[in-house]
């Protein structure tokens, strides 16, 4: 090892020890004077960019929060912590939100089984804690404290009915990865098919929550002659998927989840290749909200950055008309009805957002195109 | 009055103490490269929650825990009895993804990726474990214990052949000893309290689900054994203490919000690098590992 890259490392521990003691001259005047935010995110780790689509929409709210003059005259910060897509982590994140940052309220995790390790503490610390990215209905530990912005998966049937409508008696079959939220996906599609008088034949559950080897299972749907596959797949499984029912010339119907629309406004794969897919997602974020996200990011907003600017005012509207304590906060939000850019949120008694209704939409030409009858 | 915070990395620095020195008898003092350890801690978790679940009390579940992945530890020797180093690694890794495949998709038992919630907290002789201060002390007790059962062993007479069969396997049969058997006892052992901390980690947390044992969960204990020195018992409870704290300070540094996450992940492996790159063998190795 050369000295050169010694003496980089210690500079490497000279920083992190100044920015402790930064940290500990500074941090204390600024805390009385502003509304502190955790934000527990998966900033890495298999969840990374739904967290980082989290954190764009978090950044943005508070940036307009403050340029107007804040809540209640007081500034917004937030503190970001990064669980690493590891729920021993976020429950430690969450600990030292209630316990040494005293925030006023958290925002996050990013995805459900962090969100079961660490609702406990949550609700022992009784500190309001609100996710814009994980689906009411896949939440197995529950708390008067821990709040959902996005919808749960079971409204979805309306719309994956839709989708089934146009059939009758015809051959379905299901794909999804083996996580909470994709099994809350199997539930409703399963009802949809029922309801639509249509024949679930096959149904694959596949191993892992992300980059699955998947063309065994295409190659055996395919086989099957189906009218139509529903799916719930995450990112990286999307992009896997499209690529090979085309290079399989695969003809059923496809109906994906959310993140076909996430994967293709973040370019991880081309229109062309989804040209004739269906997804569902919840209703397009407001014109404004888009124009404003692309001045400062320059892209289009992913999958929850909408729910997370969303969350961030909400947040600041019901301290600004409740109070700042967490049970203000909580009874705040229970009686809130808030019309924000991702839909109107309000508070179901599960803690869920009751008010968000999901679109079908076709991608055809280059477009998302919100499927008519 | 010491924070819950605190009190909460001091629990999580008990259950990786077991873990830790646990691993450092197959690996530090067997020579056997075991990456399946984190099945070990897996299949404690589960029986464990399973178990507290269906209202058994503490002491069973607890002991069950441990006497299961033990069970499992010794069948995991028989089919590796013959593998070395890369070889072994490779099969042990097997074995993880066999039980991580298991706990994620046998739902009639585990309930697969919904995990399971609701576990109780110990109880033991009328008296629950319920606040953090208290299962803090029920978790440096058993941590106590474990650590000074896995030291006896390793000062025995049978620990001498254990580290007899680590240098130099033929040499140690040449003498009389069977090393199968040997070996099996250390993987078993080991196993047995990884199993424990399974245990405690499901109690305390009181939600456990497959994702907390992929083989992600086995690095930072692998790297505790070999930043602690192979073979020392002494160096894996520092590196322990060192390791599980080290991302703590790192939180508190300021990081502009867009490279917040990978910032502290670049400096934490930064300093452990250093670390090896000033102690190649660890804080107190005694062997290197091949």
């Amino acid at each position: 090892m050369s000295k050169i890259l010694q003496t980089i490392l210690w500079v490497v521990i000279i920083v992190v020890v100044v920015g402790l003691i930064w940290y500990g001259l500074t941090r204390k005047p600024a805390e009385e004077e502003v509304i502190k935010i955790g934000a527990v995110l998966s900033l890495t780790g298999i969840a990374q960019n739904h967290g980082q689509n989290n954190r764009e929409g978090i950044d943005l709210a508070v940036k307009e929060i403050n340029e107007s003059g804040g809540v209640n005259g007081k500034e917004i910060k937030v503190i970001y912590e990064d669980d690493a897509t590891d729920s021993k982590n976020t429950v430690t994140i969450v600990h030292k939100f209630i316990d040494i940052d005293n925030v006023d309220v958290i925002i996050g995790p990013t995805w459900d089984f962090l969100a079961n390790a660490a609702i406990p503490v949550i609700d022992k610390g009784k500190k309001v804690t609100i996710t814009p990215s994980v689906l009411g209905d896949t939440i197995e530990v529950t708390s008067p404290y821990f709040f959902s912005t996005f919808s749960p998966v079971a409204f979805k049937q309306k719309t994956v009915e839709k989708f089934l409508g146009e059939f009758r008696n015809q051959k379905i079959g299901i794909m999804i990865i083996n996580s909470p939220w994709a099994v809350a996906h199997l539930e409703t599609y399963k009802k949809a098919i029922l309801a639509t008088n249509n024949l679930l034949v096959k149904e694959i559950i596949l191993s892992e929550f992300d980059n699955n080897e998947m063309s065994t299972e295409l190659a055996i749907l395919k086989d099957l002659n189906l009218d139509a596959i529903l799916v719930c797949l995450n990112d990286y499984d999307s992009v896997n998927f499209l690529k090979k029912v085309k290079e399989l010339d695969i003809q059923a119907k496809i109906l994906g989840n959310e993140h076909f629309g996430d994967i293709l406004k973040n370019g991880l794969l081309d229109m062309d290749t989804a040209d004739g897919v269906y997804f569902t997602d919840l209703s397009l974020p407001s014109e404004d909200f888009i124009t404003k996200f692309k001045e400062v990011y320059k892209k289009e907003p992913g999958l929850y950055s909408d729910t997370a600017y969303d969350t961030v005012y909400l947040i600041a509207k019901v301290i600004e008309e409740y109070g700042r304590d967490s049970e203000s906060i909580r009874q705040g939000l229970k009686k809130i009805k808030y019309n924000g850019v991702s839909g109107e949120i309000s508070f179901s008694e599960n803690n869920y957002s009751s008010n968000k209704e999901f679109e079908l939409i076709l991608i055809k030409n280059g477009q998302f195109v919100p499927y008519e009858e | 009055m010491i924070s819950a915070y605190f009190i909460h990395l001091l629990i999580l620095i008990g259950i990786y103490l077991i873990l830790a020195i646990s691993l450092q008898l197959s690996v530090g003092f067997t020579g056997l490269l075991n990456l399946g350890h984190i099945a070990f801690y897996c299949v404690g978790a589960y029986a464990s929650a399973l178990l507290a679940l269906n209202g058994f009390p503490f002491w069973i579940y607890f002991l069950a825990a441990g006497f299961l992945a033990m069970i499992f530890g010794f069948l995991l020797s028989i089919p590796t009895k013959k593998l070395k180093g890369d070889y072994l690694a490779l099969a042990t890794l097997g074995f993880s993804f066999v039980i991580y495949a298991v706990a994620l998709n046998w739902t009639g038992l585990t309930r697969g990726p919904l995990g399971l919630p609701g576990i109780p907290r110990p109880t033991l002789f009328g008296f629950t474990f319920s606040d953090n201060v208290s299962f803090l002390i029920l978790t440096f007790i058993i941590v106590l214990i474990s650590y000074l059962i896995i030291k006896k062993i390793t000062i025995s007479p049978f620990g001498k052949v254990l580290e007899a069969t680590r240098d130099d396997e033929l040499a140690t049969r040449v003498l009389g000893k069977n090393t199968f058997k040997m070996k099996s006892i250390s993987l078993a052992t080991s196993a047995f309290f990884a199993g424990l901390a399974g245990s405690l980690y499901a109690s305390y947390i009181t939600f456990i689900d497959p994702s907390s044992f992929t083989l992600l969960q086995l690095i930072p204990v692998l790297c505790i054994v070999i930043i602690g020195g192979l073979a020392s018992l002494k160096g894996t409870i520092i590196a322990t203490i060192i390791l599980v704290l080290l991302p703590e300070p790192l939180r508190f540094i300021g990081f502009p919000s867009s490279i917040v996450g990978p910032a502290r992940q670049i400096i934490y492996g930064l300093i452990l690098l250093l670390i090896l790159v000033y102690r190649p063998k660890g804080f107190y190795g005694k062997v290197e590992l091949e």
